[in-house]
């Protein structure tokens, strides 16, 4: 059986691992085969860029060789795949070479789309791109105080990241001393602070009391010089818009319609692209409605794991994904907490300790073990 | 008529289901109707609320065997 | 006042005072050692050769040349330096404890080789 995986993100790379670990007689008797292709030789610590922006982390801290986290088992190919021809078990990439598959697994991602609301990549600052959480870094640190607006677009990378990249920012402005100068306004596209009600309920007090403003409902139309406008008619003025912009899925995706805005449609259980039996898809590529976040695409890969090395074992996958997300939230001041969910359980987020911060912090740096497959 | 565009956001939390609406309102065309399923508590109140302000049209909204369904036609 | 804490205020204690200790700074390089230690114990326990290589340790036969090896070692501090030339190793590969070490270098590489 030949397993293809297309991208080599934190999703296509925990998969291909773990079924490398798992198909490891297979691989080795020839009978079963692994090829990983992806656009990069290097591979990135995603959230690690909320930190860069803020001074927390260094940009070298982000990269490995994506060669060194796989299995030597993995046949690996800085070769994206431009071409998908589902009715015919096959690929064709880049450089032209057209390859067949047993199983597909798409993992290529999701983008930052500031381009979609006119005027919000000229005159905002984000974090979804090394290049762009340096640019606001330097932007920060040039700050001397204003009106600062946090605005968000939908739909997102990680969920928690308003919240978050909000409380680094008071923490930011307190550390340089001028918080006294800085009007921080928070804007939401929903009807709270926080898509899940427990983690509103906790962050809104928290906003007034450090003196955050925020309105709920807002969700950015157009952004002129100065001033963020609203699809419900809003508007708030900035000298500073941080945004967490409105993400899409790849261009690759939309090109060869599998998916409307480059999202998958997808089982939510079997993980299976709809109407497709040897076709997988998991991290931010899915439709699904749940967080597009690193342990989405964790907790994905490994039901997909088994249930892959089953199907080539025994002709028949052995569990459903049960929707698991964890998720750290970062609430500034040295204190973290987190929350966990699946399709049946509600998250019930607990108030944030300094132990959490660290597990977090050591976290960030072992999240290479992780993309190894080994935690 | 098009076919509606079936949004199902039962049992899911994050980002829920008015995200995902308005997630989805953002990929339809004008005219199109797009039917979500929800079962959060929230939703009932939450999303006439935004459909009004943003001023998209609420076509349906019932509750069956726990689940609630909102059409929602966009507008602009 | 009781001088008596329970193991509770204990585990607090020792929680507040690690907790004070500790900078992020000096968390992330934990984290990091961490992971390379995990990758590192990741790669020699999967690897099939480093592993035969730690069972053949505990043998009995491990054991046997470490102690020859000692004793080669201090029979060596003791006695003077041999004049060297084909004479003086002659002589070396003749004492029992080197030829017993060499042999199980011998079955050591075959193993591993196996």
């Amino acid at each position: 059986m030949h397993i293809l995986v297309v991208g080599g993100g934190m999703g296509g790379t925990i998969l291909a691992n773990n079924l490398a670990r798992r198909l490891s007689g297979e691989l080795e008797q020839g009978s079963s085969k692994i090829t990983m292709l992806s656009a990069s030789d290097k591979h990135m610590y995603q959230p690690g860029l909320l930190y860069v922006a803020v001074g927390k982390m260094s940009t070298s801290e982000l990269y490995r060789d994506q060669k060194s986290l796989l299995e030597s088992s993995i046949d690996f190919h800085v070769d994206p795949v431009e071409k998908f021809d589902l009715d015919n078990n096959s690929v064709t990439t880049k450089s032209g070479k057209k390859i067949s598959y047993d199983i597909l697994c798409i993992a290529t991602g999701s983008r930052g789309n500031a381009e979609g609301i006119p005027g919000l990549a000229e005159n905002s600052c984000q974090f979804y791109t090394e290049a762009d959480a340096v640019a606001m870094y330097k932007k920060l640190s040039k700050f001397e105080g204003g009106k600062v607006v946090v605005a968000t677009g939908v739909p997102h990378k990680c969920p928690m990241s308003p919240l978050e990249i909000t409380f680094f920012l008071i923490d930011y402005f307190k550390k340089r001393g001028i918080w006294d100068k800085v009007d921080l306004h928070y804007t939401y596209p929903i009807g709270r602070v926080h898509s899940l009600a427990p983690v509103a309920e906790w962050a809104a007090p928290e906003f007034d009391k450090e003196g955050v403003t925020y309105e709920t409902l807002f969700n950015m139309k157009e952004v002129v010089p100065g001033k963020v406008i609203s699809e419900e008619d809003s508007s708030a003025e900035f000298d500073l818009l941080v945004t967490v912009p409105p993400h899409k899925g790849m261009q690759v995706i939309e090109d060869n319609e599998l998916g409307k805005g480059g999202f998958i449609p997808t089982d939510k259980k079997k993980l299976n692209m709809e109407g497709r039996d040897n076709v997988f898809v998991l991290g931010d590529t899915t439709n699904l409605p749940i967080s597009k976040a690193g342990s989405t695409a964790h907790f994905e890969a490994e039901a997909l794991g088994e249930n892959i090395a089953a199907i080539v074992q025994m002709g028949e996958p052995v569990r459903d994904y049960d929707g698991k997300v964890f998720c750290f939230i970062e609430a500034g001041d040295g204190k973290a907490t987190y929350a966990m969910f699946d399709y049946n359980n509600p998250p019930n987020p607990q108030a944030p300790t300094s132990g959490l911060h660290w597990f977090k912090t050591a976290y960030n740096r072992m999240y290479w073990a992780s993309a190894r497959g080994i935690i | 008529m098009t076919d509606r565009i079936l949004v199902d956001a039962k049992n899911t939390f994050c980002p829920g289901p008015l995200m995902e609406l308005i997630s989805n309102m953002k990929m339809a065309e004008v005219g199109d109707e797009l039917e979500l399923l929800s079962t959060d508590e929230g939703s009932a109140a939450d999303i006439p609320e935004w459909v009004n302000k943003v001023g998209h049209e609420i076509v349906d909204s019932f509750t069956e065997e726990e689940v609630l369904h909102i059409v929602v036609k966009k507008i602009k | 006042m009781s001088s008596e804490i329970t193991i509770q205020q204990q585990v607090d204690r020792f929680m507040q005072g690690a907790g004070d200790a500790l900078t992020d700074d000096t968390v992330a390089r934990l984290g990091f050692m961490m992971n390379e230690l995990l990758i590192i114990a990741d790669r020699v326990t999967r690897n099939k050769n480093i592993m035969k290589l730690l069972e053949m340790s505990e043998t009995k036969d491990f054991a046997k040349m470490l102690d020859a090896m000692s004793v080669a070692f201090e029979s060596y501090k003791e006695s003077p330096a041999t004049s060297g030339g084909i004479g003086g190793m002659l002589k070396v590969m003749s004492d029992p404890n080197v030829q017993g070490s060499l042999k199980l270098l011998g079955n050591f590489s075959k193993e591993l080789n196996k």
